[in-house]
């Protein structure tokens, strides 16, 4: 009812500077956030030819992958560029700035009613040397 | 008539912000309890059992330490809090405009957070009591 109000009461004008505020400040790009671990190494940000492993949150990865950092990729409420293939592309950029061996989804969070429209993602970045999965 | 419905929606706007504020005070728990936790990015510590009172807007990631167990991971996450809905029917966009920018609009994920700490196997003789006090 109030966002009936409010667009009755207010000019066209006012309207769209409203919305260009609101977009301006928000956006319609996911809402990135990203953890570093206090006394990890620095690593060099890999290059734009970068190829790592982005694995499932079920795997077991080998017990000496240490663990650099983390990501959050999520919904800033204006957020419309957000499917799965985003969110993993993201992901993917995260890790290769980070200097990651490889990345794994910690949490995977589908768009629901009460939640999100957005497909969201917690990824924790890992450096391993050479990835091996336990079974 | 246009400057009373203005100033109403004013009073009305930001819903989550009045109801639940910016911060969340989340439950930490450890199993075995007795677990140093560092909570990133805030840089802040506790032992569990405790609380620690963190902001909505951000994720938060905590790291367990306990001695002779495997140091342990905890990820809180943000979703939207139910309180958005209140936003359709009485904040309207300034309301939800309000409550993104604060965050308020967010729940952390998943409060109480619970972490069960896998015990090392470093034999018999191995030391696994508290922090070894410092000098003097």
């Amino acid at each position: 009812m109030a966002v009936v109000i409010e667009i009755v009461a207010m000019g066209h004008l006012a309207r769209a500077g409203l919305l260009a505020a609101a977009l301006a400040v928000c956006g319609c790009a996911a809402n990135v956030q990203t953890v570093t671990r206090p006394g990890s190494p620095p690593r060099a940000a890999k290059g734009p030819d970068c190829r790592l492993q982005i694995h499932p949150a079920d795997r077991r990865l080998d017990p000496s992958c240490q663990e650099i950092g983390d990501v959050f990729v999520g919904d800033t409420g204006f957020t419309i560029d957000c499917d799965w293939n985003r969110a993993l592309e993201i992901v993917h950029q995260e890790a290769c700035r980070f200097g990651a061996d490889a990345a794994q989804i910690v949490a995977h969070y589908e768009p629901s009613f009460w939640g999100s429209t957005c497909h969201q993602v917690r990824a924790r970045f890992l450096v391993c040397g050479t990835v091996q999965t336990r079974e | 008539m246009r400057p009373l419905a203005l100033a109403l929606l004013a009073l009305l706007a930001g819903c989550a912000t009045i109801l639940q504020g910016p911060n969340q005070t989340v439950e930490i728990t450890s199993d075995p309890p007795g677990a140093k936790v560092l909570v990133l990015p805030e840089q802040t510590s506790l032992v569990t059992p405790g609380e620690a009172e963190l902001s909505r807007k951000q994720i938060h990631t905590l790291l367990f330490e306990l001695p002779c167990h495997r140091p342990a991971t905890g990820y809180l996450d943000r979703t939207n809090s139910h309180t958005v809905l209140l936003n359709v029917i009485l904040g309207g966009l300034i309301g939800m405009s309000i409550d993104y920018s604060t965050g308020a609009v967010y729940r952390l994920i998943p409060d109480p957070i619970h972490v069960k700490l896998e015990r090392l196997d470093l034999g018999a003789g191995a030391d696994c009591g508290l922090a070894s006090p410092g000098p003097g």
